[in-house]
């Protein structure tokens, strides 16, 4: 500065006191060897206060801040060091002049420490400017706020949407349903019939064949007589052995027996498929439900036997109004699912308990369990893992719907290798409910 | 590209090379009297580099691929470009001693603390070349750009605004302290003319 004239140097000192920003010039102990007027104003501090004590002294709470290593890197470095508003508010704790206008209570600072040196380069002080950012800082904490609310909006908007999607795919789903539901009402309706008559007729031609088989075998008996008649035994023996009569006499009772479990499993699916439909509706009652579990295990208990031991916890129930029968359904579903999923042998297990005003029953078993990409799939129609013939993919879905209809719960657990289980809750009076909404379906589902 | 490589002929190169490493050793003199640890700076090799020739050869390496965040620290006048320095931030709780921060430390003083360093990086390694080159250069507060992502994605086509690029990478690494940091040292094609005054000054003067 002592080579400016001087009226420069005047004219330089007056624009240091008039500069609406803080310039604060540090020596090498951090002892404050310049204090402008704008840091008079704001701090309340007199220049000639400041000038000759340390920074950190007189305002001890920028000490201990990294402050002190900014400084160092500008003297050693001679780079520039920063403050920003965004991290640190401030660096000095100024009263926001606006106040009166609400807002920040403290005055928001932008500071740079530059490096002031000497004619051979070396640092010799600092330059501490300090830029108010109040403004700026209020103007885009306003333009965060605004973008956060924005984005909030958009967020709540898109999940609207994806309500809206989700209902609509729920629209075409039951849409679906009910056309899969007519579809397979009729189908049922349509193989019933024939089935009915290839049932008996398959029945008597057992009951023919073995009545034909027990005359064949008094024939044969008389066989000896014609040992003598060599003319007479030869052909008839010629003939027995063209047809190959025992292996006749053996196949004939396999294709029978092979037809008749051909037409029991037929059965099953037109079965499924009029459940699937609604087909037989019943009366909303109150339901003993371990009175309904022991009979349907009754039911299936052939398909189960072999495979399982079914092991009872009882728990007190009250009675629950439901569909009774469909509700049988479920459980037979489940039962019936729980033996396919054991290998060799293993243990279903029924538990029952009451949950806030509902009633909870359990089907766990040792089988084989669900692998996790499939199990978010087992409540949809067709879904089936078993061979073509043994699984229609439709039991789960139905239980899914019965369960719906009598505003219940049906949940699955499974570990891969250990086994599932399922849990169903129900409501104890769902029919109270159910009368009103149900009475439409009920009557459509019987004229189906 | 040719005529780049033509203006950054053999000598050039070869003294551009020596000014660099006589501004990282000083650097490193610096930086290891203010965090009293020994500092460790790469000596970096530059290349002229499009954006897409950057971009795919920082995607190859395996250093660039974590996640990080990404600090800029422009700098201008005679020397114009950007310093880009690149954090992977599990270190950085390391840093708060070695920058004279007492107490917890939070979200806040972690980036500060990180924009310090990078200016500091910034600073040290680019005063030193344009000190001894006798070029003006001065610097804007470093900004966070974008916390954890990974660089390539960060020099997408449109993100910068030079097609050419002189490019250095400079790797900080703190004795006894698990902390390190790249820096990418971009000089603008505007520098390279009076760069190229300045190292040839330099060449007159062997
Ligand atoms: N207890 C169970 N253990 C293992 N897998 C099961 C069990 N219950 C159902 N699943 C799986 O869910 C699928 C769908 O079951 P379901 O709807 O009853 O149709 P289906 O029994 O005709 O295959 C089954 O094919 C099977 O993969
Ligand atoms: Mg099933």
């Amino acid at each position: 500065m002592s080579t400016l004239p001087q009226e420069t140097s005047t004219l330089v000192n007056m624009a240091v006191s008039q500069i609406n920003a803080g310039i604060v010039i540090l020596d090498e102990h951090s002892n404050i060897v310049l204090w402008n007027r704008f840091m008079e104003i704001h701090s309340g501090i007199k220049s000639s206060e400041a000038v000759g004590n340390s920074l950190f002294e007189l305002f001890p709470e920028t000490a201990g801040s990294g402050i002190e290593k900014k400084i160092k890197s500008v003297f050693l470095l001679k780079n520039l060091a920063f403050t920003s508003w965004e991290y640190r508010p401030y660096l000095f704790k100024f009263p926001n002049p606006r106040s009166v206008m609400g807002g920040e209570k403290y005055m928001l600072q932008d500071c740079t420490f530059s490096p002031m040196t000497d004619e051979s380069g070396k640092v010799t002080h600092i330059c501490l400017s300090v830029f108010d950012a109040t403004n700026t800082a209020s103007f885009q904490q306003k333009l965060l706020r605004t973008s956060a609310s924005l984005i909030k909006q958009r967020n709540k908007l898109s999940a609207l949407n994806r309500k809206l999607e989700e209902a609509q795919n729920q629209l075409l789903q039951s849409e679906k349903m009910a056309a899969i539901g007519q579809l397979a009402a009729g189908v049922a309706h349509e193989i019933n019939n024939p089935i009915g008559y290839v049932n008996s007729n398959v029945s008597s031609l057992e009951g023919y064949i073995s009545e034909m088989l027990k005359l064949l075998s008094a024939y044969e008996e008389c066989d000896s007589l014609l040992d003598h008649n060599h003319e007479l035994a030869q052909p008839l023996k010629q003939a027995k052995n063209d047809v190959d009569l025992e292996y006749l006499k053996e196949d004939l009772t396999d294709l029978i027996s092979e037809s008749k479990e051909g037409l029991v499993r037929v059965k099953r699916i037109v079965q499924d498929l009029k459940d699937f439909s609604h087909v037989d509706e019943c009366e909303w009652q109150a339901t003993d439900i371990h009175q309904g579990i022991d009979s349907t295990i009754n039911v299936v208990n052939n398909e189960i036997k072999y495979k399982a031991e079914v092991v009872k916890n009882y728990a007190e129930l009250p009675l629950v109004t439901c569909l009774s029968s469909q509700i049988n359904q479920v459980i037979m579903n489940l039962l019936i699912n729980a033996a396919h999923a054991i290998e060799e042998h293993g243990i279903i297990t029924i538990t029952t308990g009451t949950e806030e005003n509902g009633i909870w029953l359990e089907i766990e078993d040792t089988g084989s369990g669900i692998p996790e990409e499939k199990i978010g799939r087992i409540f949809e129609p067709f879904f089936t893992t078993k061979p073509v013939g043994s699984g229609t993919g439709l039991g789960l879905s139905l239980s899914y719907n019965i369960i719906q209809k009598h505003k219940g719960k049906i949940s699955v657990e499974s570990e891969l290798g250990k086994g599932t289980k399922f849990h169903i809750w129900l409501p104890i009076d769902a029919g109270i409910t159910h009368d009103l909404d149900t009475g439409a379906s009920t009557i459509q589902a019987k004229t189906n | 590209m040719i005529k780049l490589n033509e203006k950054f002929n053999e000598d050039r190169r070869d003294a551009l090379q020596e000014v660099v490493n006589i501004a990282m050793g000083q650097a490193g003199d610096s930086m290891a009297k203010l965090f009293d640890t020994f500092v460790e700076l790469s000596i970096p090799k530059f290349h002229v580099s499009n954006i897409d020739q950057l971009r795919e050869s920082l995607a190859g390496k395996e250093e660039y691929r974590e996640k990080m965040t990404v600090l800029r620290q422009p700098f201008s006048g005679e020397l114009e470009g950007e310093g880009i320095t690149l954090f992977n931030t599990s270190g950085t709780h390391e840093l708060a001693t070695l920058m004279g921060y007492e107490g917890e430390i939070t979200l806040n003083n972690e980036r500060e603390m990180i924009l310090d360093v990078c200016s500091i990086l910034v600073g040290a390694c680019l005063n030193g070349i344009a000190s001894q080159l006798d070029m003006s250069v001065s610097y804007t507060a470093p900004s966070v750009v974008v916390a954890n992502t990974g660089i390539a994605d960060f020099f997408t086509a449109g993100s910068t605004n030079w097609s050419y690029a002189l490019v250095m990478e400079i790797r900080l690494t703190l004795e006894q302290h698990s902390f390190s940091s790249n820096m990418l040292l971009f000089l603008a094609e505007d520098s390279f003319e009076p760069l190229i005054q300045r190292l040839d000054i330099l060449l007159d003067e062997l």
